[in-house]
């Protein structure tokens, strides 16, 4: 019964850790694969969207966290 | 609703919610919380007597609060079942008060009553969770909220419907007058990208407008009519007629979008600022400003997605399997849409769209088996380390794993994206049809001669590959290196095909699929993306240059599109030396060698849940 609740509590921890995780906005610098375009900006992990190069339209777009 | 609610095979759940789905096509379980009503169902004949003696008052959610309705009530005169609940939150109690259960004959007021939760077994569900209207009070600048004559369409249909807080007459809010003059302002909230408006047409507000004008009028033929628009959007079996007539009896469509209201605060009437034909800023005056909202997904359909494993469209409506060929068909087998949860749409096209999920949900049952498709995953249970991977990144939970124990397929819900074969760090699963060994040997065969001249191309097979063909079809012109390699979907390509490829001295590799809104496994190539990132790193750390891989999304109808990137992947492949090729082919050797061993050991096996 102890560890069951511990074992909760643990669970708990680290669901509250993945969702703050997630919810985390980070600088990272967005690099074209293709062109080279570099750009720099904040990037939210959760954002479901196809990055596109503005200089070339490539999909080819490397995300360094900075 | 009256013949639903009487038809002896179908069971109307009113007041519930569905709080878990488990299983698959043919065999759902459904758990469904059915909240306490607090009068008896069958018994009460909704005579009313509860909510003459009730003392608690509440703003009446069906006339968007502009009447109120007692705690225990009727949610709106038609609704089925025809019978009272009480609001508990609202509710004085049985010891305080008591009122409605000493006046109901029928003795139907039941406070013991619990919420409580049922589990049925279905074979196919229709989700039909409607839309909302969009709030208008994120349009400032018209002052809704602010101005008490400024309503939205919702209200206005309720003020002129005879069961509505005034009897079907249009009054205005302030003082309880007919206007003498209505304005009428479209696309609230659509056709905008401005703060949260929706870039979409919402559809039914124009034909909305025009019927609300025709209804003014047929009620009140004096009073004066304008109506701003960006343009009317009446296409439909009599629609153009209908605003034709609306035009000659008199409405004034001025196609301009205001840029504010301001409020005459001695008169309580309305001044519109509009640019005119001429460029000219017109200040119209209107006793009445009807705002046409566009209509947006419904807030709870995030569980809905969830519980279901659907996807959304860019603009938050559920997404269809396929947008031509199964528009009411969700990705997710047995599921099905109709209505306003898969876009906006009128009453006519959700009537046809429900009378075809109906058809396609009678279909599957009356057939009583399902036939599934040959490409699924099978598992090598002598290298699968029970890691669980690959049931974390199946877009359509197929694969169930539980820990310390391998994984299992339900095939019937599995659609055969390859997502799973692709993640598995132990090459432990492969996909009937599309093996490791089967693409492999594509990727030898492709590179098997002058490799350094070749563009090694993944494509996946609904939207990359068909971009391909139109690109073929419509004689667009596109380098002669690439080498194209079909899988099902994107998510399929393991960076183990990618690292072969260039220990086979592949200058470039592109990895391509569809575009995030046409994925036609819910998600599954956003674990591409995931993949490729990881690939780019680790290129890097090997000394590769990371542009020798390229990802990009390219729709069946992107024939163009498919050449001009073929052209660039050229572009690419020339600047790519012999050296760096030969430097590549010994960066990734021995981690090829490695899988290779791996890959080519033990049997898989189906573990197929029954």
């Amino acid at each position: 019964m102890g560890n069951s609740s511990k074992n909760g509590a643990k669970q708990e921890m680290q669901e509250a850790r993945e969702k703050q995780k997630k919810e985390e906005r980070y600088k990272v610098k967005l690099i074209c694969m293709r062109c080279g375009f570099e750009k720099t900006e904040m990037y939210d992990p959760n954002a479901d969207e196809e990055k596109i190069c503005p200089k070339c339209s490539s999909n080819s777009i490397r995300i360094k966290k900075v | 609703m009256a013949d639903v609610g009487r038809h002896p095979r179908i069971e109307l759940m009113a007041m519930s919610e569905v709080v878990d789905v488990e299983g698959y096509i043919g065999n759902f379980k459904v758990r469904i919380k059915r909240r306490a009503r607090y009068v008896r169902e069958k018994e009460c004949t909704a005579c009313g007597e509860c909510a003459k003696v009730c003392p608690e008052t509440a703003p009446d959610e069906f006339n968007i609060g502009l009447s109120t309705r007692k705690a225990i009530y009727q949610p709106f005169p038609q609704a089925v079942p025809s019978a009272y609940l009480i609001n508990i939150d609202e509710c004085r109690g049985m010891i305080a008060c008591s009122k409605c259960y000493e006046v109901c004959e029928k003795k139907c007021i039941d406070f013991a009553d619990k919420d409580r939760t049922v589990e049925i077994e279905v074979g196919t569900i229709i989700v039909a969770t409607g839309m909302e209207p969009f709030d208008a009070t994120k349009v400032e600048e018209y002052g809704y909220g602010k101005y008490e004559n400024v309503i939205t369409s919702m209200e206005f249909e309720r003020l002129i419907s005879s069961g509505g807080p005034t009897g079907g007459h249009l009054v205005r809010i302030s003082d309880r007058r007919v206007p003498k003059t209505v304005a009428f302002i479209q696309c609230i909230g659509s056709r905008s990208k401005r703060g949260e408006t929706k870039s979409y047409c919402s559809n039914i507000c124009c034909m909305n407008t025009i019927k609300d004008a025709f209804l003014i009028h047929s009620h009140y033929p004096d009073i004066e009519m304008k109506v701003f628009y960006m343009d009317i959007r009446a296409f439909g079996k009599g629609f153009e007629e209908l605003y034709d007539r609306t035009r000659k009896f008199g409405v004034r469509y001025i196609r301009s979008m205001p840029g504010y209201i301001e409020e005459d605060s001695r008169t309580k009437d309305l001044l519109i600022y509009a640019e005119d034909d001429d460029g000219s800023v017109k200040v119209h005056r209107a006793e009445m400003v009807v705002l046409s909202v566009g209509l947006v997904p419904r807030k709870g359909n995030d569980e809905v997605k969830r519980l279901l494993s659907l996807s959304y469209t860019k603009d938050g409506f559920f997404m269809e399997a396929h947008p031509k060929l199964q528009p009411v068909d969700a990705a997710t087998k047995g599921v099905f849409f109709a209505g306003c949860a898969e876009s906006p749409k009128d009453v006519k096209d959700s009537v046809t769209q429900a009378s075809a999920a109906a058809s396609r949900a009678m279909r599957l049952m009356a057939t009583g088996r399902v036939k599934v498709g040959a490409v699924k995953p099978v598992v090598d249970l002598e290298l699968c380390k029970r890691c669980g991977r690959c049931a974390k990144v199946c877009p359509f939970g197929a694969v169930k794993w539980e820990k310390g124990n391998p994984p299992a397929v339900i095939e019937a819900l599995c659609a055969g994206c390859g997502g799973c074969a692709a993640e598995c760090p132990f090459s432990a699963l492969d996909i009937r049809h599309f093996t490791d060994e089967q693409i492999l040997s594509q990727i030898e065969a492709a590179l098997i001669e002058r490799p350094e001249d070749k563009v090694v191309v993944f494509a996946c097979n609904w939207c990359s590959y068909g971009g391909a063909d139109t690109c073929g079809v419509s004689r667009f012109q596109y380098p002669p290196s690439a080498r194209l390699i079909r899988t099902m979907c994107s998510a399929r390509v393991s960076p183990n095909f990618v690292y072969y490829a260039f220990s086979l001295g592949a200058p470039v590799v592109l990895v391509s699929g569809c575009h995030f809104a046409d994925c036609h496994y819910i998600n599954a190539n956003r674990n591409t993306v995931k993949r490729v990132q990881a690939m780019w790193d680790r290129l890097e750390k090997w000394g590769i240059r990371p542009q020798r891989l390229q990802l990009e999304w390219i729709s069946a109808a992107e024939g163009e599109r498919f050449a001009r990137v073929m052209e660039a992947m050229e572009n690419i492949r020339r600047t790519v030396t012999k050296e760096e090729m030969e430097f590549g082919k010994g960066a990734v050797k021995e981690y090829v060698e490695k899988y290779l061993k791996e890959v080519r050991k033990g049997d898989k096996v189906s573990v197929a849940e029954e």
